[in-house]
C-alpha cells in the first residue's frame, strides 16, 4: 500500500446536503488510525462557506484516485460509477502544478478535488501549494 | 530572577532547566509542547499545578526548540492548531488580571507574506471578551489585541525585525489598575506604550487556542511554537524579562 503524507481539498459543486454530508463523513475517515505524529492523523479546514474543505494525513494512494472518487459518487448517488465522467486542468498555485478534476453526470458538475502538488508530491511542497491556495483565496477562507 | 527560582536552581542545578523558571512563577496554565511523536498521540501537556491539559490538532511535533534543550511543536498554516478549552481550564480563567506569553519562530517569508496567523486567542462565546496575538498580514507586525466587555478595542501593532529565531512573545492586561492596562512584549521589552481603557472583562473563555484564531481553523500559525503560558496575574516587567531569556 502507497501512502502519501500530503494535503488535498474538495469543493461542492451541486451535490446535495446529504450527498454533501455522506461524502465528507467518509473523507474524514481517510488515513491513519493512529501515528505517533499528529500531522498525519486526517485533520481539516473548512471553508466559511462550508462548501470546501482541505484534508491533510497520511493517506493511502489508492483512497485519492479518480476512480475512488467515481465510486465514491456512484455509491452516493446510486448510479453506475462508469457513468461519472471528469476532467483534469492542472493548476500552479506555488511552483508545482496541482490536478483539479471536477466530477460530473449527465452535464451537470458536482465535485472538485485537488491534491495540491499532485500526489506524490513531497509533504513540504503539497503544503507550500496548498498554502498558496489559501492565500490567493483568502477572502474565503479566512475570516 | 525570584528568590524561588533562585532556590530551585540552588537545589537543583543540574535539573534546572527554563521550564523550571516559568514554573517558580506559578502559571495557571503552561504547555511547554515540547512531547515527542508518540503512540498513543500525546496530548499538550499543561504542566503547572492545574494540569489541564490541551489537544494538537495536525502539529509537527519534536522540532527543534528554543535552546533548552527541548523541542517545539510545528504549525503548518493550513489547518494545524491547540486547543486549551477543557472542563478544568474554563473556570480558571480571569479576565480581571492575566498574563500571556509564548516563544515563536517563523521563517522570513511568514513576516510578508500578507496573511494573519495567530500565536494564541482566547474568547468568550459572544466574541465580546477576547485577546489574541497574532503575526499580522501588515508586514514585520505583531499585533496584540484585547476586547473587554464588548467595549472599544485596544491593540498595539508592533513593528518587529522579523526575527527568523525563537522569541518570546508575552501581554499583560490589568483591569484592577484604575487605568485598565494592557502592556506588550517583544523580546523581553515592552513593545508599543501601555494601552488604557481595558475594562469589563466577562464571559467564561469558549475558544482558546495555540496556533489559530479558532478551530476551523482560521489564522492558523505558521512556524513554531514552544512554551505556551498563561497567569492569573499581571507579571512584572522583570518577571517577563526574565522569562524572556533561556
Amino acid at each position: 500500500m502507497a501512502t502519501w503524507h500530503g494535503y488535498f481539498a474538495v469543493e461542492n459543486i451541486n451535490l446535495n446536503t446529504t450527498q454533501r454530508q455522506t461524502l465528507i463523513a467518509e473523507l474524514r475517515a481517510l488515513g491513519p488510525a493512529s501515528d505517533p505524529q499528529p500531522a498525519r492523523l486526517n485533520h481539516w479546514r473548512t471553508r466559511t462557506d462550508n462548501e470546501a474543505a482541505i484534508f491533510e494525513a497520511l493517506f493511502n494512494e489508492n483512497a485519492l484516485t479518480i476512480q475512488t472518487f467515481k465510486d465514491r459518487l456512484g455509491v452516493i448517488f446510486g448510479v453506475d460509477p462508469s457513468t461519472i465522467g471528469h476532467t483534469v486542468n492542472q493548476v500552479t498555485f506555488d511552483t508545482l502544478p496541482t490536478p483539479v478534476v471536477v466530477f460530473s453526470r449527465s452535464g451537470t458538475n458536482y465535485l472538485r478535488f485537488a491534491a495540491f502538488g499532485g500526489v506524490g508530491a513531497t509533504w513540504p511542497d503539497s503544503g507550500d501549494e496548498c498554502r498558496a491556495y489559501i492565500k490567493a483565496n483568502q477572502g474565503e477562507w479566512e475570516s | 530572577m525570584t528568590q524561588s527560582h533562585v532556590a530551585l536552581q540552588k537545589l537543583c542545578p543540574v535539573q534546572y532547566d527554563y521550564a523550571s523558571k516559568m514554573l517558580s512563577m506559578k502559571p495557571l496554565a503552561y504547555w511547554p509542547l515540547w512531547e515527542a511523536p508518540a503512540v498513543p498521540l500525546p496530548a499538550a501537556t499543561d504542566i503547572s499545578a492545574n494540569g489541564n491539559d490541551a489537544a494538537y490538532t495536525g502539529v509537527t511535533l519534536g522540532y527543534p526548540g528554543i535552546g533548552d534543550g527541548r523541542t517545539s511543536a510545528h504549525y503548518d498554516g493550513a489547518n494545524d492548531y491547540t486547543n486549551i478549552i477543557s472542563a478544568g481550564f474554563i473556570p480558571l480563567w480571569n479576565w480581571s488580571a492575566y498574563t500571556v506569553l509564548v516563544w515563536m519562530n517563523v521563517a522570513a517569508a511568514v513576516w510578508i507574506d500578507g496573511l494573519n496567523h495567530s500565536l494564541m486567542r482566547l474568547s468568550n462565546a459572544a466574541v465580546t471578551s477576547i485577546w489574541d496575538i497574532r503575526i499580522d498580514a501588515v508586514n514585520n507586525t505583531i499585533r496584540y489585541y484585547v476586547k473587554h466587555g464588548g467595549a472599544a478595542q485596544d491593540e498595539v501593532n508592533f513593528v518587529t525585525g522579523a526575527e527568523t529565531v525563537f522569541v518570546p512573545v508575552a501581554m499583560t492586561v490589568d483591569e484592577s489598575v484604575g487605568t485598565g492596562e494592557m502592556k506588550c512584549y517583544y523580546n523581553g521589552a515592552q513593545a508599543g506604550t501601555t494601552q488604557i481603557g481595558i475594562a469589563g472583562g466577562a464571559g467564561n473563555p469558549s475558544i482558546a487556542v495555540i496556533g489559530a484564531e479558532n478551530l476551523v481553523p482560521t489564522w492558523p500559525f505558521l512556524g513554531q511554537l514552544a512554551h505556551a503560558a498563561l497567569w492569573d496575574r499581571v507579571l512584572t516587567p522583570a518577571e517577563i524579562a526574565e522569562l524572556s531569556v533561556v
